[in-house]
């Protein structure tokens, strides 16, 4: 009888459940599950996003992409660009969490006006840059002027161009990591610092042996996120660049969005598909490679 | 149970939130709508360059004037436009979408035609039976319209490019000086003569370049018309790939053709503008030659609406120049003797300058998928047609038309006839002389992209440093590549 | 603990050492302050420079040398911005979009996450796990099907059953709320925290006969209050950002967001930095105020559901 009741009542929860995550199931498998497969579809395909015309073709996508000097192209920007704009962003990051986490009067100012970028809008933040990095009636070249330096090309010219965008996200990215360090760094227990100043350690030495390590997981969950959004680069390179000049900005996924709905469009649907699948085996290749870092470190750590 | 019922409910809550923006109640069947006379409405889509509010202002006045005409009145339609960025790529997904979301007149950016004619509509047997004479339009405008045979569109108008000067540089240059020393700005119709007075008109200090000569910066998209003036041809309009082998070899045979060769010239002659150090980077835009910190840009016939906040009131267009001598610089290829061909004409002949054409065409989309062709949409074809034929084809309609938006008619008749020609003392009296040289740019599908990524970032990294047979050879490779592409050749 | 702090003091052997360590600690205070000030500069300046060009007239943007205080007062651009664009019907739709989308997140979300750490029906895990996954997953894959899917959506926008014969959601802002209405990462979000609630309370209102979505809503959601509102502001920001993709499926002039406002003053052959700043500043405005009332939630949300994993 009881075991009956309680079966019942498992059953129960199990139905409720099920209920309750319903309508996020609903939404992963109608927005992710299907169009992912679709897409998987699609990239054996030659045909248009309607799946009209459709042509089998194996896997002559896949092969036109090794082919495509210019997806390679910006793979290898985007490549540079995460090397230069994701240790930036954290360390900066970091660093500016250390600054406003100090009990100092006024921590919390300055905690908003780091944030500020963040919560501004992308395309509106650029648009500014864009005004900043004017050649002409720019105010940086202005600054570069005030301290007796020559102008800069900025976005104009494609040794610079990548840079400047580099500049701009991680002017605008750093806020919303500093949030995280900051959180991160409220949970560090506070013994861990008295018992170091006993022992006569200055600010440095704590913040290299008890700060970084204790903030490990977390850097590690930071560096991942960061990553893996530095990886998918477009609304900046839209507004700023176009991708140019002489291509030293086009991202994949500004690539892929031009074959796919862009000025490039008509009936590409199958290749930029396969072109946004090699860029997902990339992406995934090396936040595993990051994945492993941070086991070995762990195990290290223990 | 209630738990169940409660979260039941609180989920039909979420659903019916965005059930209710999901526009209930829309018969596919019939999408016409009517304004509150009870005529149709009819959707045209114009590029971003009408989301400008002083281009959009005009020309909705225009169309209020249109509108208002007995002759609309009797047609039973009204017109309204909008202005869309991403125009060709918003349209094919409209046009794959159906009837519904589609625009019933578009103003088409003639050159991309060749790349959308799955959704232009043929117009040849609409221009037969009512008898349009193409002859009455600008031949260049016209056929840009017309792929392999069939017509998608009527030309609007005629938009040449051309090189506007500041002439109060040019006279304050001059002011003292006698002969070869002065800018003779009546003559600046050859490539070298543009070089002269663009170093001529170039100001330095020990800091840097204080006003631009000529502006280089946006060159790169006026290197066709260059290519043009010298008589060259980048693209083999019956082959749909650029001139000579595909594939670049090495040595002469990237050259085995007098096309090649002027192309060839054309680069080497923007290697030299770059060499000149003719303008700083931030004298691209139309404020730096409204401000007087460029004294030479480059625009189209619509470029003074553009202009008419700034300052500088004195200046005129010219068309592009024609080559006069070869530019080749042999240090750049090695290994190889590249002679500009000797006997050939260097360029047009004198005067005949001109350059590349622009402009809209008035056409119909269609819906990709035959079975959306529905009757609906047929009436507003047939609706559409007839306005497009009010519009072009009615003297006192057109003459409306050209006069409110100050552009150029393709309907060459009026150029001799109509005073707005006649009497023009603006740019487009400046350029009308030479209208007829003026050229429009290949017919092949994947041109728009072979100009705007191919051409223009490899002309880019030859400004940053590439030599011009470097160059030329990635155009053709990667030209070549898109062209493939867009053309379905694999 | 207490201990060890009094004996602190009476560690410092003489007065004049105890007065180099005021001075060092003042000194030192006075670096992490100009540190901080020279950080706050730079970040702010282009807000200072958006503001000051949005408020000076276009002589004064579009001369030389470049000053950095405007000597003549404007409120043109921003008149330009009412008059040239249909900004309060863009600024509807951006808040429409934006708080449906922040609602279904914040609603189901937590409603999924409560279900998974606190319920644990058979196969949370693997569900789970199945859709942390696909975070990893660049948006960029799914963009021409998710497009598809949302033209042939059954019974919308004039389909059928089976999603033909109409536009489904083409056009509609349901298209630009219904891809990110629920997403993955406001599940794991909140699972954080509700994980790191005890389950006790769970228990014993379930043998009072407590119903499991009164459990949730009256008991645990207050506890996530923080969660939920950082959340929010998350899910406000990214949705009033949104950018790609309004831009495929959004095509009339009634359907806009405030995001693709900017085209108006910025095309292939002009900008205009004027009113293009004076509009960057008024799409600011939202966001600043929110983020201002919840500051105080914020950090502690962040600290609680961020990070751990």
């Amino acid at each position: 009888m009881k075991g009956k009741i309680n079966l019942s009542m498992k059953a129960r929860r199990d139905i409720v459940g099920y209920i309750f995550v319903l309508p996020a199931l609903l939404c992963f498998v109608i927005f992710v599950l299907i169009p992912l497969i679709l897409s998987l579809i699609l990239s054996f395909y030659k045909t248009d996003m309607f799946f009209m015309d459709m042509e089998a073709v194996g896997f002559a996508n896949f092969g036109r992409v090794f082919r495509d000097t210019l997806f390679w192209r910006s793979i290898g920007n985007i490549l540079l660009y995460t090397l230069m704009a994701v240790p930036m962003n954290v360390i900066l990051s970091l660093v500016l969490a250390a600054l406003v986490n100090s009990k100092i009067r006024g921590s919390k100012v300055f905690r908003l006006l780091f944030y500020l970028p963040s919560i501004t809008s992308t395309v509106a933040a650029s648009i500014v840059w864009l005004w900043l990095m004017n050649p002409a009636y720019g105010l940086l070249n202005e600054i570069l002027n005030a301290f007796g330096l020559p102008d800069a090309t900025w976005l104009s010219h494609s040794k610079t161009a990548l840079v400047s965008v580099t500049l701009i996200t991680v002017w605008q990215g750093v806020g919303g990591n500093m949030i995280i360090f900051v959180a991160a760094l409220q949970n560090v227990p506070q013994q861990l610092y008295e018992a170091a100043k006993l022992d006569g350690a200055g600010v440095f030495t704590m913040f290299f042996r008890i700060t970084i390590p204790m903030l490990m997981p977390t850097m590690y969950f930071i560096l991942t996120m960061t990553l893996i959004g530095a990886f998918q680069l477009y609304d900046q390179v839209y507004v700023l660049t176009s991708g140019g000049p002489a291509n030293a900005t086009l991202t994949p996924v500004y690539l892929i969005w031009q074959n796919s709905f862009g000025e490039n469009a008509g009936a590409q649907a199958g290749y930029a598909a396969a072109q946004s699948f090699i860029l997902f085996l990339i992406i995934m290749a090396v936040t595993i490679v990051i994945r492993r870092f941070d086991r070995d470190s762990a195990k290290g750590g223990k | 149970m209630k738990k169940i019922v409660s979260s039941v409910a609180a989920l039909a809550l979420g659903v019916a939130m965005i059930g209710s923006l999901a526009g209930c109640g829309s018969n596919p069947n019939d999408y016409s709508e009517y304004d509150k006379d009870g005529r149709l409405i009819l959707k045209i889509w114009a590029t971003d360059q009408y989301a400008n509010a002083e281009v959009k202002a005009k020309f909705d006045s225009y169309l209020e004037k249109f509108n208002a005409t007995e002759e609309m009145k009797e047609l039973g339609v009204t017109l309204r436009m909008s202005p869309m960025s991403l125009l060709p790529s918003t349209l094919n997904t409209a046009c794959l979408t159906g009837p519904q979301k589609m625009p019933d007149i578009v103003i088409w950016d003639r050159f991309s035609t060749p790349s959308y004619t799955n959704i232009l509509m043929p117009l040849d047997e609409l221009i037969e039976q009512d008898k349009i004479d193409k002859t009455e339009f600008l031949t260049e405008a016209y056929n840009e319209l017309n792929v392999k045979g069939v017509q998608y569109g009527l030309p609007l108008d005629a938009d040449p490019w051309g090189i506007y000067v500041n002439m109060d540089a040019v006279n304050e240059y001059n002011e003292g000086k006698e002969g070869a020393d002065r800018i003779d700005a009546d003559n600046l119709n050859t490539w070298s003569a543009i070089l002269d007075a663009g170093e001529k008109l170039t100001k330095r200090n020990d800091k840097g370049i204080t006003r631009s000569g000529l502006n280089t910066t946006s060159a790169d998209g006026q290197f066709f018309s260059f290519v043009y003036t010298g008589t060259g041809e980048l693209i083999d309009t019956r082959e749909g790939a650029t001139y000579g082998d595909t594939v670049m070899k090495e040595g002469a045979e990237l050259f085995n053709d007098a096309q090649s060769l002027r192309v060839y010239d054309a680069l080497a002659f923007f290697k030299e503008l770059y060499k000149k150090d003719l303008c700083d980077t931030g004298h691209g835009g139309t404020d730096a030659f409204g401000n007087g910190l460029c004294a030479m840009t480059y625009g189209s016939i619509y470029f003074p609406q553009e202009l008419s906040k700034y300052a500088l009131k004195n200046y005129k267009m010219v068309p592009y120049p024609a080559r006069d001598r070869t530019y080749v610089n042999n240090e750049d290829a090695p290994g190889e003797k590249i002679n500009a061909n000797e006997n050939d004409k260097f360029g047009m002949k004198n005067g005949q300058v001109g350059g590349m054409l622009g402009g809209y065409g008035l056409t119909i989309p269609q819906p990709v998928n035959k079975a959306m062709r529905t009757q609906n949409w047929k009436d507003h074809v047939e609706k559409a047609w007839e306005v497009i034929k009010l519009w072009l084809m009615n003297d006192e309609m057109n003459e409306l038309y050209f006069t409110e938006n100050q552009s150029i008619t393709c309907r060459t008749d009026f150029w001799t006839t109509n005073e707005f020609y006649t009497q023009n003392t603006g740019v487009i009296g400046d350029i009308l002389p030479y209208l007829e040289y003026y050229k429009m740019r290949p017919s092949v599908a994947g041109y728009e992209l072979f100009e705007s990524s191919v051409v223009r970032s490899q002309i880019q990294a030859m400004k940053e440093g590439n030599t011009v047979y470097k160059t030329y050879g990635n155009i053709r490779s990667s030209g070549n590549e898109v062209l493939r592409q867009a053309q379905g050749r694999g | 603990m207490k201990s060890l702090f009094k004996i602190n003091p009476k560690l410092d052997p003489a007065g004049w050492d105890r007065k180099k360590r005021i001075m060092r600690e003042v000194f030192s205070k006075a670096a992490l302050y100009l540190v901080l000030v020279i950080m706050a500069i730079i970040m702010c300046l282009p807000f200072y420079w958006s503001i000051i060009t949005a408020i000076r007239v276009n002589d004064e943007i579009y001369s030389l040398p470049v000053t950095l205080f405007p000597s003549k007062f404007t409120l043109e651009h921003f008149r330009r911005v009412f008059n040239e664009i249909p900004f309060f019907r863009m600024l509807l739709n951006s808040l429409i979009t934006t708080g449906v989308g922040v609602f279904t997140n914040l609603f189901f979300g937590s409603l999924a996450a409560y279900a998974f750490s606190k319920i644990r029906f058979r196969g949370h895990k693997i569900i789970f796990n199945i859709l942390l996954s696909s975070m990893m997953i660049p948006g960029v894959i799914t963009l021409i099907p998710t497009f598809f899917v949302l033209l042939r959506f059954p019974l919308a926008g004039g389909n059928n059953f089976v999603g033909q014969g109409g536009i489904g959601f083409y056009d509609n802002l349901a298209a630009v709320i219904l891809p990110g209405a629920i997403g993955v990462y406001g599940i794991f979000f909140m699972r954080q925290f509700f994980v790191s609630l005890p389950d006790d309370l769970a228990e014993s209102a379930r043998i009072d006969g407590a119903g499991e979505f009164r459990i949730y809503f009256k008991i645990y959601l207050p506890l996530v209050l923080p969660g939920l509102l950082t959340l929010g502001i998350f899910t406000f920001q990214s949705g009033w950002n949104n950018f790609m993709w309004p831009n495929i499926v959004l095509q009339s002039p009634e359907n806009q967001l405030l995001t693709m406002a900017f085209k108006a003053f910025q095309n292939s052959r002009n900008t205009d930095f004027g009113p293009l700043m004076a509009l960057s500043i008024m799409m600011a405005i939202p966001v600043l105020i929110l983020f201002v009332c919840m500051q105080k939630y914020f950090v502690q949300g962040v600290a609680l559901g961020g990070v751990k994993e």
